[in-house]
């Protein structure tokens, strides 16, 4: 399939494992440029970068918190000095909170807050006007099942990522941008140590119509989808990949 | 229909706009007695409160800091020091700002009505919780519009639809103690959802070709809190005259 990305310029953050990583190869594999970052994990980046600029491509790997505003606005800026322009922005990078409703600890909450919320607001305003200039663009956010399972803390911020989402792709419809939510489950990833995930310890692949984990590439498939040319009428979609755990 | 609402205590935030007003009266024609918040609106506390207490059933209300958790928690402290206990919270969720085009919003703006609209609600469910777990009964309703579902405003749009998922994970967590946690999505109201900048209802569907009126809304709010809902729990109920469907 022709996805018309080749030479398009790909922002992805938090692209150093998991899903940021296997987006950042698969865009790569279809010939598109990379902007990448992460807030702290550099020589991971790098490794990210290198296996994408095998595939022939230009790569710009950047530190940044994009929970700050003026870091995101310099990360863009450096994505736009080196390639002149944005056409796809993938916002992977996530924080996880967990637990109880009356247990949960407010800084963990903010922190869940700003990086799977506020930073969302800063890169679509960092790229966005670029987008609807060109009157083309793709925004691309990964949400989960956790909101379809009743898992708080993930469930109540990816569902406003969704609700987010939503109100991009009805105000920037009009310039042929699209913004779409990717909601994987049951997908086979790296945790750091201590980082228990509640929805994994829930899965139980016996009740799913596919009864085995999904990968990262299956879910890096969906995302290069969804930024090709002929997804260009599909926008404020929640898609799951998710092995048929849950049908909506 | 017997509701057995007689006699409860409901929480109502915003009694400044005309959902929280007709919710907090249709409560009191059913017997429950009331605790009524604003977070800005004096002049409308003060006037629902006479309304509500004409009706014979009793009433406390407070203007509060929806803001900071300690704020939030001595509002409901207010109604738990009168009543003893607070049965059903119907949490009209409060908006913090001018809605707003996402070209148009800076991020002093989203953030505040991310705050008081999503984490300002979190507090408000924290603050009720506790005492609903001890008596092993309670409702949790949060009022929240159609923009997570249709797009509008985004700041509103990510609050409200953050809300339908911390109902969900309450819902999950809390259904042992007997709480129920719902949301009623509202649109479709004049002075509610027309502002400039909105999604525009124009282009939606209508297959009842009317705006809708805040006792409709308070109609389903009195169900859910009633018993006969007592297996209803994580869903979002839409009350928008079909304007969108689920």
């Amino acid at each position: 399939m022709d996805t018309g990305l080749k030479g398009k310029v790909v922002l992805i953050t938090g692209a150093t494992r998991n899903h940021g990583k296997a987006t950042a190869l698969a865009f790569a594999a279809e010939g598109a440029n990379l902007l990448i970052c992460t807030r702290k994990s550099m020589d991971l980046l790098e490794d990210t970068a290198h296996l994408a600029a095998d595939q022939g491509i230009k790569v710009l790997a950047k530190q940044c918190d994009v929970t700050v505003e003026a870091q995101v606005s310099d990360l863009v800026q450096s994505g736009l000095d080196e390639f002149g322009r944005i056409d796809v922005l993938i916002n992977n990078a996530g924080w996880r909170v967990h637990g109880d409703v009356m247990k949960l600890n407010m800084e963990e909450w903010q922190a869940g807050l700003d990086v799977n919320v506020h930073a969302l607001f800063l890169t679509c305003k960092a790229v966005l006007p670029g987008m609807a200039e060109r009157r083309w663009g793709r925004i691309i956010n990964y949400t989960g099942n956790s909101f379809m399972r009743g898992i708080l803390g993930p469930g109540t911020l990816k569902m406003a990522t969704l609700g987010f989402t939503r109100a991009i792709a009805q105000e920037y419809g009009e310039f042929d941008i699209t913004a779409n939510c990717i909601a994987p489950w049951a997908i086979t990833v790296e945790r750091s140590a201590g980082h228990v995930s509640s929805g994994m310890t829930a899965v139980r692949l016996e009740g799913q119509a596919i009864p085995r984990r999904g990968t990262i590439a299956e879910c890096a498939a969906l995302a290069v989808f969804l930024a090709s040319d002929k997804a260009g009428y599909i926008t404020g979609q929640n898609y799951s990949v998710n092995g048929g755990a849950y049908f909506s | 229909m017997e509701t057995d609402l007689k006699g409860k205590n409901v929480l109502v935030t915003e009694v400044g706009n005309p959902l929280g007003r007709s919710s907090a009266l249709a409560f009191a024609r059913e017997g429950a007695n009331l605790v009524l918040g604003s977070v800005h609106d004096a002049e409308s506390l003060k006037a629902a409160l006479q309304e509500i207490t004409a009706l014979g059933v009793k009433a406390v209300g407070a203007i509060y800091d929806g803001s900071a958790e300690n704020g939030v928690k001595q509002f409901v402290q207010k109604g738990l020091d009168e009543f003893g206990h607070v049965d059903v919270l119907l949490n009209n969720v409060a908006w913090a700002a001018a809605k707003q085009s996402f070209a148009a919003m800076s991020f002093e703006s989203w953030k505040r009505v991310i705050h008081l609209g999503l984490t300002g609600s979190l507090y408000m469910c924290r603050a009720v919780l506790p005492a609903m777990v001890e008596r092993r009964w309670g409702r949790l309703i949060q009022c929240i519009g159609l923009e997570g579902f249709v797009g509008g405003d985004p700041a509103t749009s990510a609050a409200h639809a953050g809300l339908i998922g911390l109902t969900r994970g309450i819902a999950s967590q809390y259904g042992k103690y007997r709480i129920t946690a719902n949301c009623i999505g509202y649109g479709g109201f004049d002075g509610l959802d027309n502002f400039p900048g909105a999604y525009p209802v124009s282009k939606l569907n209508d297959p009842l070709a009317r705006s809708g009126t805040a006792q409709e809304v308070s109609s389903a709010a009195i169900y859910l809190a009633s018993e006969d809902a007592g297996y209803i729990t994580g869903q979002c109920y839409l009350v928008n005259g079909g304007k969108c469907f689920l």
